[in-house]
């Protein structure tokens, strides 16, 4: 067998083998997760009461595990991909922010400062407004 | 309309252009043309729109499949390989051959499947889909949004071409996963009917393995959550077609259009894209007798450098290049473990399908083994350059990424391996129904496809 018979032989095996491989990973098998974890407990953010412009703050307490907070933004900005997301560590102090949405399991753990008040809550949401001092 | 519907006008569409170009002989290849120009021109006309200032709109969208339809259903526009074919000769698109149906019954099982599954992967999700879902409600590309630091995460210095294919099914009120598996299966389609033409030197046997291969090719389209609704099978089928029209050896304007038309959208495809459709440019170009070389080059290269310029003035995020020497060296020398270590079956197929394009004996394909090599070359470069840790890196990239050229190359490389090179330009001229690739085929006419 000369080289380019060998270089046939392999050629064949591996479309064989190729086509053997993708047969076993492209037919969908039951049960396979169709949306990240946390989808359900934010798809509710969908209906949340945001302005329509402007920037709206972002807290995400910290009770999660390194790296999750960012999973849990991006998760976050593909159920809301029209809001201008500021993510912050606290509630601001600049009153013309008047929506502040705080997400999270531990969400209702979060005691806002004076002036800023609860008003909607679904799930891991909790959306608040400046209300005055 | 659903989603299905609206690509499917998008498929006639390609049709029409592809009728236009007078470009392909062969069934496979004119499928293959048609889903290549589908997704080019839809995205080119997204592109018009948005520099225009025109909201992208399902009518102003549609708008721009109406020429290519019109192009589909007009009885008047021949292809010249009728005219000039003395009358009484049979066409040659005869009765299609057992091996062509079982080729369609392959891929068209494999359309159907990915039809049916809406994306969801997760760089889908927050990536291609997320900024077409964006772009969509925008009505143009948000480059507002895609400076804003918050989104860095949907690298949005990416080419767009594919979320502006979404979004233009977005528009139409399709949920942009069932969008993205409805493109899927259009690129699915042109993947398979590309790899039938360039596998098709090899006789139909081959050809029908190198096209269900090309279409269920593992690393592409899983129904996963590292592979579902990414960029790479878009980048896969350009690249295909490219290649199948780059390797014709007759110089037609047809061919140098199709071939234009996919390298343009393969540099507005992923950046891994953009640097193939160059290296493509550079290693084919200079020695093939296509004329106005340099037109094709820049109609190539003119919408990346478009797209590049904008983000860039538009203080988009890029993902930074860490060029650190020692840093480099040390992920160079952890390169080869990190493989091993993400090694899955479909990587290791992978590599063992690059080594038989590369490892091919026969002479032809030599071009295509330069850019191969040069495009692993510039790969690898990026591993030692790119942030986050070299690991996570190849085990979240590699796989896919390799997958790019694949089908294609090893399709050309069973065409050429097992049916011989293509003949010289003066044999490749449009005289009557002869496959333009088959220097090998036996003597008599035989049918396209």
């Amino acid at each position: 067998m000369n080289l380019r018979e060998l270089w046939r032989w392999l050629a064949v095996a591996s479309a064989a083998a190729a086509l053997g491989l993708g047969v076993t990973v492209d037919l969908p098998r039951p049960g396979r997760p169709a949306a990240p974890v946390w989808a359900a407990h934010l798809s509710a953010l969908r209906g949340a009461p945001l302005p329509p412009h402007g920037p709206v703050p972002l807290i995400v307490p910290g009770r999660l595990a390194p790296g999750d907070a960012r999973k849990l933004l991006m998760e976050i900005v593909w159920q809301r991909p029209e809001v201008e997301w500021r993510p912050m560590v606290t509630f601001p102090r600049n009153p013309e922010l008047r929506r502040v949405v705080v997400v999270g399991p531990g969400f209702r753990d979060v005691e806002p400062p004076r002036g800023w008040r609860r008003i909607w809550s679904r799930g891991w949401i909790g959306v608040y407004r400046w209300v005055g001092p | 309309m659903t989603g299905p519907m609206v690509a499917a006008l998008a498929l006639a569409s390609g049709w029409g252009w592809v009728r236009l170009l007078d470009g392909e002989e062969e069934l496979a290849g004119r499928i293959a043309g048609a889903a290549a120009l589908a997704a080019v021109l839809t995205g080119g006309w997204l592109a018009v729109l948005d520099v225009a200032g025109v909201r992208w709109t399902f009518p102003a969208v549609a708008a721009g499949w109406l020429p290519g339809i019109v192009l589909t259903v007009w009885p008047g526009l021949r292809r010249s390989t009728e005219a000039e074919r003395p009358s009484g000769e049979p066409d040659h698109d005869g009765p299609p051959s057992l091996w062509w149906v079982l080729a369609a019954l392959g891929v068209g099982a494999r359309v159907l499947m990915v039809a049916a599954v809406p994306a969801f992967g997760w760089d889908f999700r927050y990536i291609w889909g997320l900024k077409a879902r964006v772009f969509a409600l925008a009505g143009g590309h948000d480059l507002g949004w895609l400076a804003q630091p918050v989104h860095t995460f949907a690298h949005p210095d990416y080419p767009p071409l594919w979320s502006d294919l979404v979004a233009s099914l977005v528009i139409a009120g399709t949920p942009a996963g069932v969008a993205a598996a409805a493109w899927g299966a259009l690129i699915t389609l042109g993947i398979g009917a590309a790899c039938w033409k360039l596998a098709r030197p090899a006789g139909r046997p081959l050809a029908a393995l190198a096209a269900v291969v090309g279409a269920w090719f593992p690393t592409l389209l899983a129904p996963d959550i590292s592979h579902s609704g990414l960029a790479e099978p878009l980048a896969a089928l350009l690249f295909a077609v490219a290649l199948a029209a780059l390797e014709r050896t007759d110089g037609s304007s047809g061919a140098a259009g199709l071939a234009a038309a996919a390298l343009a959208g393969l540099a507005v495809t992923k950046n891994e894209g953009s640097v193939l459709a160059l290296l493509m440019l550079a290693c084919f170009l200079p020695r093939s007798n296509i004329r106005h070389r340099l037109w094709l080059a820049m109609a190539v290269v003119g919408p990346l450098a478009v797209w590049q310029v904008t983000v860039a003035a538009a203080g988009v995020p890029r993902l930074p290049a860490l060029f650190d020497a020692a840093r480099m060296a040390a992920r160079a020398m952890r390169f080869p473990g990190a493989v091993l270590s993400a090694a899955t079956a479909g990587l290791v197929l992978e590599i063992v399908l690059y080594a038989i394009v590369l490892a091919n004996p026969v002479s032809g394909g030599r071009r295509l083994k330069v850019v191969l090599a040069l495009w692993l070359g510039v790969l690898g470069a990026a591993y030692l350059v790119l942030p986050h840790g070299l690991l996570w890196r190849v085990e979240t990239s590699l796989e896919r990424v390799l997958a790019i050229p694949l089908p294609g190359a090893f399709a050309l490389a069973l065409g050429s391996g097992f049916g011989g090179s293509p003949g010289p330009a003066s044999r490749a001229v449009d005289t009557g129904p002869r496959d333009q690739h088959n220097a090998g085929s036996a003597g008599g006419r035989e049918e396209a496809t």
